[in-house]
């Protein structure tokens, strides 16, 4: 699927995936969940992108998309400019032997082989030689710091020694982006720097482009781009200061290519009140753009609740006794 | 060199992965290993028992080859031959016999003692005492040769083997017969033989032998074998070739014609394979083939007779027998193995579900992924092979010196060594067929779970996924198929209520209901297994024990599946230990049973004439009671030819009633009376009849109904006058099964009893009902009771012994202490025994495989809750309360299934009875209650172990690892 020449010789983004939905089936009965809508992503080389956003916000399964582990519902997911949603499970093979390298939040080592065997094992699928793949693990190790424990089953070892040992397999193969999912999420601060050290170190010296899921201000505060994800759709980038706990001070929103707009959700709620249908007009002032945007309509409401007869208090689109809809 | 080792790095990577998994490991190997246990075990068991049967069949033949001459069969050319054949070492000895082939030739014996006519006795061929004979010519130096010796050596003798001076060797059976002792002066033998000439018509021709004196009685020893072979043997008379010569010129005329005569040739044994019949029949062809040869180079033109081949087909044929029998008492444990195979793979593909998905992340494909899968299961099938292989020669061996269910004969102990052989069949079978089954099935199971998507699998939330036949509900129809034909059975068995089914009906519920009972009740066992927890809940969460986790227990029985697969596995096994228990303690109790009909009481004394004994028996020291057993026969009732048999029932009522009867009265003798109603039924009806079912069937007749007997008796000894005699209107008072002293066959030829008329209607007058009763066989009741010491039975048997006309003495002590020392026919018990052992080690392997893998699982649950501050105690008392009213249902469940199964295989028993020569009398159900209880109960136990052993490791584990991993 993806030989060398044809890498080389692209010029476009490394990664770009255009409306990609994640549906789940819901169990018995209940509904369906929606994980991802729509989602539009571009990565080039040389990226070091991170994803933030609440727990079931779908982070997780936009991963697993990107990284070829799930199927999406819907969408593409083109690298060098094919799409690996539309290939078979073993053309997938290639392209996370090359391409690809995951970081989990919990390692996911083989428990039965030493931290040296899983990434020799890595090495050795990708059909490296018996010695080469041997001198490559004891290579990445050390330079990740492992060499006087490389022998140890995944047991045996730390928390950052296990999650050092996952980056080491997933840059084994010199994959043109590592996916990581929550990569600090298990190791204490000291060696949650330790891993973000190397990833800097790497996307510094390899130009390894990252895409980096995770809750840590720190971590986030490395990557030169940062995307928010709420329901399933990216609503807003960050920039400037960013604390993840706050993300309205530092947020931008995104109108995607198809002119998509997202308002994050303390905006929505208060634009809702005064309907959905706006208008919008852009004006340049002092060379910099500006909309402004009013409710294209300003429909009169009534004084009392249709249905509940209670008086109407405020601008509101629905009836705060009752509920019913007070606007068509 | 790096080569090399890339190429052999699978081997450590391999071995290691086996090792530091080993729980799955474990699951895997145990099933590889117990299947090939169980069939390498069955096939060194049938094959060990077939050389053994062989090398007795071999060992206890005369001889195995004979020679025939095509031209001029003389007897100085015959010795011409015996110098030929002697030349080859494979050759022990020679000697020429002229004997006639009993299946061409028809040889009666007409024996006239006294030579007036008077004493002249015949062979009636359509009389039931008919005794097929032949007359087999020797020399004189017959005794010294290694022929002679060994027909000798394998009989008990009485006189001298002295065929020299028109000197005669009979069997016991023809003296018997004709009431001949040793040195008894037989004035002629008369021989008349018919036979056909080849394409031509029927010729007969008569000759005798004069002034013959008895010089010896020999008597065959169960299995001996003589001239003919130990299969179809007749009686022989041992002459001298110069009877033939002198006497039988017409004889000699036709074995000179015919063939007759011929070179009998004992080999040495040692030179040929005799551990594998096929083999050593071809060596053999191949040694006649080279005598034939040699003979042919001095001008004589010879054909030689295999007598192991004419052995060999019976003997197939029982072997085949045999062994289908065997694998049908196997069945349940071959395919209890295999079920563990399929388990062991599956949980191994299971708990690797995680590492597979791992894998394919790290770059590896299907190939790669499958490669590994495969390199493991190969190196785990070679040391199950190794492993399973010594256990089947364990397992072998077991059966083999099985004297009993769960009993071995210490005697045999030493014999395990010469089971320490390579049996190459034993070894490829069982390979083959465990590891194309452990192929087939790993590599469609590793494919699916291959193919997975690999978000399923790294995220994976266990789903129960329901069996093809739960899913339809075939589990519930193939119980109540297999509780119907267990209905029928019980009926039949127990309540005796015939339902008239006919063979493919009595095939169809013996063959496929035990499977259907088997497979469908386990099945139905893992709904139950659901439900009465569900309901008995209540019940286990206000014992204090359970009290601090109830809440949490009772969430657990709500949504727990996982236990699907160890509820099917403790009632699958459970039923099949119930099996073993049941039918191991009531193979025991039939042996005994059959022997206490056969013998009918403390001593069965059989005569050679009709008579009355009484008084003889009587006055022997230890005679405590006597019941004579007369028998009648041919009897026609209604145009069927029967045997009757009667005994003098006033006198065993009267000693019925104070509780010394003679005969040993099973409490199934008679259906629906005890045996005192059914004796005092026949005591107050003088006319009246009990009849077999089997005579009931043919005779289209019912209780109540009347008979019309009519038989033909001698009323002129020396004439031979016989006259029709009948009695009309006998009463039919019931039906009886069988009665002591081997009265009744029910499946070959029926036999009635007739009580108390049997005698006034033989002799044509009336007489006392309590009158003697003139009979051959006589049941006695001795003083000495069961605890007879083996000097009292010698001691009695050479009393008996003493009395004219004596035949044979059979004392029901000496059988049953030979029973207990003897490992039984055909390692029933053996097998059972085997059942038994593996069923409860598959109960428990598996159950402790499957725990492991569940507390595995849910190791983070477990985790949680330590973390929310459950104590160490806490977690067992979760893992061991969630599985307690479990398994203690499906324990009770498998028992239960376990005994309906035990009353099917009951009836699979009877339809093999007759070869296993057991078939007389039913077999009853004998259920050790106790034993099974104990069973269910410790099974019970190791699983609720298995289970907190496995709790061990997740209320151990280290929480700050345990809790993180999602």
């Amino acid at each position: 699927m993806f030989n060398q020449q044809d890498i080389d010789e692209y010029e476009g983004p490394l990664l770009k995936s255009t409306g990609v939905y994640v549906i789940y089936k819901g169990k018995e009965g209940a509904s369906n969940v929606v994980a991802l809508r729509g989602i539009n992503l571009e990565i080039n080389r040389g990226d070091f992108l991170a994803i933030v956003g609440p727990s079931g916000s779908g982070k997780s399964s936009l991963l697993r998309c990107i990284g070829g582990l799930q199927h999406p519902t819907a969408g593409a997911i083109n690298y060098y400019g094919r799409d690996i949603t539309q290939v078979s499970e073993s053309d997938l093979v290639p392209f996370r032997r090359s391409t690809v390298g995951f970081v989990f939040q919990e390692g996911n080592l083989i428990e039965s082989l030493s931290g040296f065997q899983n990434v020799v094992r890595t090495l050795r699928y990708s059909g490296v030689g018996y010695s080469q793949s041997r001198s490559r693990a004891t290579e990445i190790l050390s330079l990740l710091g492992l060499k006087s424990r490389m022998h140890d089953i995944p047991k045996r070892l730390s928390g950052g020694e296990r999650q050092r040992v996952a980056i080491a397999r997933a840059l084994a193969n010199n994959p043109k982006i590592i996916l990581a999912d929550e990569p600090t999420g298990n190791i204490d601060y000291a060696n949650s720097e330790n891993v973000m050290g190397i990833f800097k170190d790497l996307h510094r010296d390899l130009e390894t482009s990252f895409l980096v899921v995770t809750h840590s201000n720190h971590l986030a505060t490395f990557a030169n781009k940062k995307l928010e994800l709420r329901d399933g759709r990216f609503t807003g980038q960050h920039t400037g200061n960013f604390d993840v706990n706050s993300l309205g001070g530092s947020r931008s929103v995104i109108i995607s290519e198809s002119g998509n707009l997202t308002l994050p959700p303390e905006l929505l709620g208060m634009v809702l009140e005064y309907g959905n249908l706006w208008e919008f007009q852009a004006e340049e002032q002092n060379n910099q753009a500006r909309i402004i945007a009013k409710p294209s309509i300003q429909e009169k409401l009534p004084d009392n609740c249709p249905v509940c007869k209670q008086p109407i208090i405020g601008r509101t689109q629905n009836c705060r006794s009752c509920g019913a809809k007070l606007l068509n | 060199m790096a080569d090399l080792r890339g190429k052999m790095e699978w081997l450590p990577f391999t071995i290691q992965s086996i090792f530091r998994n080993k729980r799955r490991s474990f699951a895997m190997l145990s099933g590889i290993a117990l299947g090939i246990t169980i069939i390498s075990g069955i096939y060194i068991y049938s094959s060990v028992l077939k050389t053994q049967n062989f090398q007795t069949v071999v060992e206890n033949a005369s001889f195995e080859v004979k020679f025939d001459i095509l031209e001029n069969e003389s007897l100085e050319n015959l010795h011409k031959l015996a110098d030929i054949v002697e030349l080859d070492d494979r050759v022990i000895d020679t000697t020429p016999i002229g004997s006639t082939g009993f299946d061409e030739v028809e040889v009666s014996v007409i024996v006239d003692k006294l030579g007036d006519g008077s004493a002249v006795d015949s062979q009636n061929p359509g009389s039931s005492d008919f005794l097929n004979m032949a007359p087999v010519f020797v020399e004189n130096d017959y005794p010294e040769t290694e022929i002679g010796k060994k027909f000798l050596s394998s009989s008990e003798l009485e006189g001298v083997f002295d065929v020299s001076d028109n000197n005669v060797v009979i069997s016991r059976a023809i003296a018997s017969k004709f009431q001949l002792e040793v040195d008894d002066n037989i004035y002629s033998i008369n021989m008349s033989y018919a036979f056909r000439e080849r394409g031509g018509a029927l010729k007969f021709y008569e000759g005798y032998v004069s002034n013959v004196t008895v010089s010896g009685i020999y008597e065959f020893r169960s299995g001996d074998a003589g001239i003919f072979g130990s299969f179809f043997n007749p009686e022989e008379l041992y002459f001298s070739f110069d009877a033939l010569n002198t006497d039988l010129p017409e004889l000699k005329r036709w074995f000179d014609e015919e063939l007759g005569r011929f070179l009998a040739v004992k080999i040495d044994e040692t030179q040929f394979t005799v551990s594998d019949p096929e083999t050593m029949n071809d060596e053999i062809l191949k040694f006649m083939n080279y005598i034939t040869d040699l003979a042919e180079k001095e001008g004589m033109e010879i054909v030689g007779s295999n007598n192991v081949q004419n052995l060999l087909l019976p003997f197939q044929l029982l072997s085949i027998f045999i062994n289908i029998f065997d694998f049908l008492l196997a069945a349940p444990v071959v395919i209890l193995s295999l079920y563990l195979l399929f388990f062991g793979i599956e949980m191994s593909l299971e708990e690797r579900r995680r590492e597979i998905a791992i894998k394919k992340v790290q770059g590896a494909n299907e190939t790669q992924i499958f490669n590994e899968i495969r390199n493991q299961t190969f190196v785990l099938f070679i040391i199950g092979w190794i492993i399973g292989y010594m256990l089947g020669i364990f397992g072998a061996w077991i059966i083999a010196s099985s004297i009993g269910f769960m009993q071995i004969d210490l005697d045999y102990v030493g014999s395990f060594a010469s089971y320490l052989r390579l049996d190459k069949t034993a070894l490829f079978m069982s390979a083959i067929v465990v590891g194309g089954l452990l192929t087939i099935q790993s590599r469609k199971k590793a494919k699916e779970f291959i193919t997975s998507e690999v978000s399923e699998t790294i995220k994976r939330f266990e789903g129960v996924k329901m069996g093809y036949l739960r899913r339809n509900n075939l589990d519930i129809v193939m119980f109540f198929i297999g509780l119907s034909t267990v209905s029928v059975t019980i009926l039949e068995q127990i309540y005796g209520v015939d339902l008239n089914l006919n063979f493919w009906w009595s095939l169809l519920i013996q063959g496929f209901g035990p499977f259907f009972l088997w497979i469908g009740g386990s099945l139905v066992g893992i709904r139950i297994a659901k439900f009465v927890p569900l309901k008995l809940e209540g019940l286990l969460l206000n014992v204090w024990l359970f009290k601090d986790v109830s809440k949490i227990l009772k969430s657990t029985f709500k949504r727990r599946n996982d236990t699907d697969k160890l509820a099917f596995i403790i009632v699958l096994t459970l039923s099949i230990a119930t099996l073993a228990t049941a039918q191991g303690v009531t193979d025991q109790n039939h042996a005994i049973r059959i022997r206490q009909y056969e013998i009918g009481s403390d001593y069965q004394i059989n005569f050679g004439e009709i008579s009355d004994y009484t008084q003889n028996l009587t006055n022997i020291e230890g005679v405590e009671n006597i019941m004579a057993i007369g028998k009648f026969a041919p009897t026609l009732i209604q145009s069927t030819v029967f045997v009757i048999s009667g005994f003098d029932v006033h006198k065993e009522l009267a000693l019925m009633k104070e509780g010394k009867e003679v005969g040993i009265w099973h409490e199934d003798a008679f259906d629906d009376l005890t045996p005192l109603q059914a004796l005092q039924k026949l005591s107050d009806n003088p006319e009246g009849v009990f009849i077999s079912s089997f005579a009931r069937n043919i005779l289209d007749t019912g209780i109540g109904e009347t008979l019309k007997i009519r038989f033909e008796v001698e009323i002129n000894a020396t004439s031979g006058e016989t006259e029709v005699r009948s009695i009309s209107d006998v009463e039919v008072l019931g039906i009886y099964d069988h009665a002591p002293g081997n009265v009744n066959h029910p499946n070959v030829i029926s036999s009635s009893i007739l009580i108390n008329r049997l005698r006034a209607i033989r002799d044509n007058t009336t007489i006392a009902d309590d009158a003697p009763m003139n009979a051959t066989r006589y049941l006695v009741k001795s003083t000495y009771g069961d605890a007879i010491t083996e000097d009292q039975i010698n001691q009695m048997t050479s009393q008996f012994n003493q009395i004219p006309s004596y035949a044979s003495a059979v004392s029901l002590q000496r059988e049953l202490r030979e029973l207990d020392e003897q490992p039984t026919s055909y390692g029933i018990t053996g097998l059972l025994t085997m059942n038994f052992i593996v069923s409860v080690a598959a109960a428990l392997i598996s159950t402790f495989t499957y725990s492991a893998i569940l507390m595995e699982r849910r190791k983070h649950e477990f985790a949680v809750l330590r973390a929310i501050g459950a104590k160490k105690s806490q977690i067992y008392k979760i893992a061991i309360g969630e599985n307690l009213i479990m398994v203690l249902t499906t324990a009770i469940w498998g028992s239960l299934i376990g005994i309906g199964i035990t009353y099917l295989f009951n009836g699979l028993f009877g339809t093999f009875a007759f070869i296993l020569g057991g078939g007389a009398i039913d077999r009853l159900v004998t259920f050790p209650w106790l034993y099974v209880s104990i069973i269910g109960f410790c099974t019970s136990i190791g699983v609720l172990v298995a289970t907190a052993v496995s709790a061990r490791g997740a209320a151990n584990q280290d929480l700050s690892i345990a809790t993180r991993v999602v």
